[in-house]
């Protein structure tokens, strides 16, 4: 398999009404590893336009607000139409490393999977000052994603994933909203794409913690995901 | 005829209608939906034979038996206009994806100014 290259590398950060300054933080950051970096905004109140326009990013913006997996979706489209080898997902408010997301790219290029999933479990400073509630809704999680896609993983839920090409085709995100991450699971399943789990530093600050899922979505994740089974 | 007999049947007849002027829907439910309201008129002239079918059936009274078929077949409209709901979000997520694709704009690039003309 040839190496990927670096320009063939698409970074997709979905967008909905974020801080102005985290955002444009961790897209500073990012594009110091990832020329290719592809901003999704999801209908967001101020358009990001103005806010950006220094940064060398591609900008889409969604004319009504769809969901953080609709736009994950919009952006690996457009990332493989311009032919991206690999496509990163990477959450806008900096709570993911890029040098995370590099080492991710390294199993890619070593060709050991088709899709890097994010683990927060696998090593002691991964999940750092993660509160109590979070941690044990989290393990609800992996049980609800082993039932659902027989998967057995050490982590539920982590927004940052690599997929090469391949996977990237296979993978059509239809839950709109939060279920995609157990959507990428049951397809990974469903297309037998190898998959490997690999431990990821989580930085969560206030404002992450703020803007994050609450706990309580989990249970409104829990019902999309029965919704989509149901009527597929 | 009771008063409540005629304000029942005059809401299905201004029911079916109203469905059979606006509504155009294929040639299998028209049929089905007008029979379902004739069913209705004929259930609320003669009552008594909804408790016959009701015996028949194991329900005591008539209108436990209309009820109990209320609930089924509003649980089924139900499902059915969810599907057509998520069928519907389907088409406006393509459509809005489709629009923000032909859309994008590469920024931090100063934009190309049209020489001016002579």
């Amino acid at each position: 398999m040839e190496a990927i290259a670096a320009d063939r590398v698409y970074v997709v950060v979905p967008v909905f009404n974020e801080n102005a300054d985290v955002l444009c933080e961790t897209l500073v950051q990012l594009l110091a590893f990832f020329p290719q970096v592809v901003v999704v905004d999801d209908g967001s109140a101020v358009p990001l336009q103005v806010t950006l326009q220094d940064l060398p990013v591609y900008l889409l913006r969604h004319p009504a607000n769809l969901g953080q997996g609709a736009s994950l979706q919009t952006g690996t489209d457009f990332a493989l139409a311009r032919g991206a080898e690999a496509i990163i997902h990477f959450d806008a408010d900096g709570q993911h490393t890029p040098a995370d997301a590099a080492r991710m790219l390294q199993f890619l290029r070593e060709d050991r999977a088709d899709v890097v999933l994010g683990s927060r479990f696998l090593n002691k400073e991964g999940a750092g000052p993660m509160p109590k509630g979070r941690r044990a809704v989290l393990q609800v999680g992996r049980v609800v994603n082993f039932v659902f896609t027989g998967l057995w993983l050490t982590d539920a839920h982590q927004g940052l994933r690599a997929l090469n090409r391949k996977a990237a085709w296979s993978i059509r995100l239809q839950e709109n909203r939060q279920a995609h991450a157990t959507e990428v699971l049951l397809q990974i399943r469903t297309h037998r794409l190898r998959y490997v789990e690999m431990p990821v530093k989580t930085i969560y600050t206030e404002y992450s913690l703020a803007k994050g899922q609450r706990s309580a979505g989990a249970f409104s994740i829990f019902v999309d995901l029965i919704l989509n089974k149901l009527f597929r | 005829m009771k008063a409540i007999q005629i304000v029942l049947v005059s809401g299905m007849v201004l029911a079916g209608l109203l469905f059979w002027l606006r509504i155009r829907t294929n040639f299998i439910v028209k049929p089905l939906l007008t029979l379902l309201l004739l069913t209705g008129v004929f259930f609320i002239l003669f009552p008594d034979t909804t408790t016959f079918i009701a015996n028949a059936l194991g329900v005591d009274r008539g209108a436990d038996m209309i009820f109990y078929l209320y609930i089924v077949s509003s649980l089924i409209v139900l499902v059915h206009f969810y599907g057509r709901l998520r069928a519907l979000q389907a088409t406006l997520t393509a459509v809005v994806r489709e629009q923000a694709m032909q859309n994008y704009s590469k920024l931090g690039e100063p934009e190309l100014k049209e020489p001016k003309a002579g």
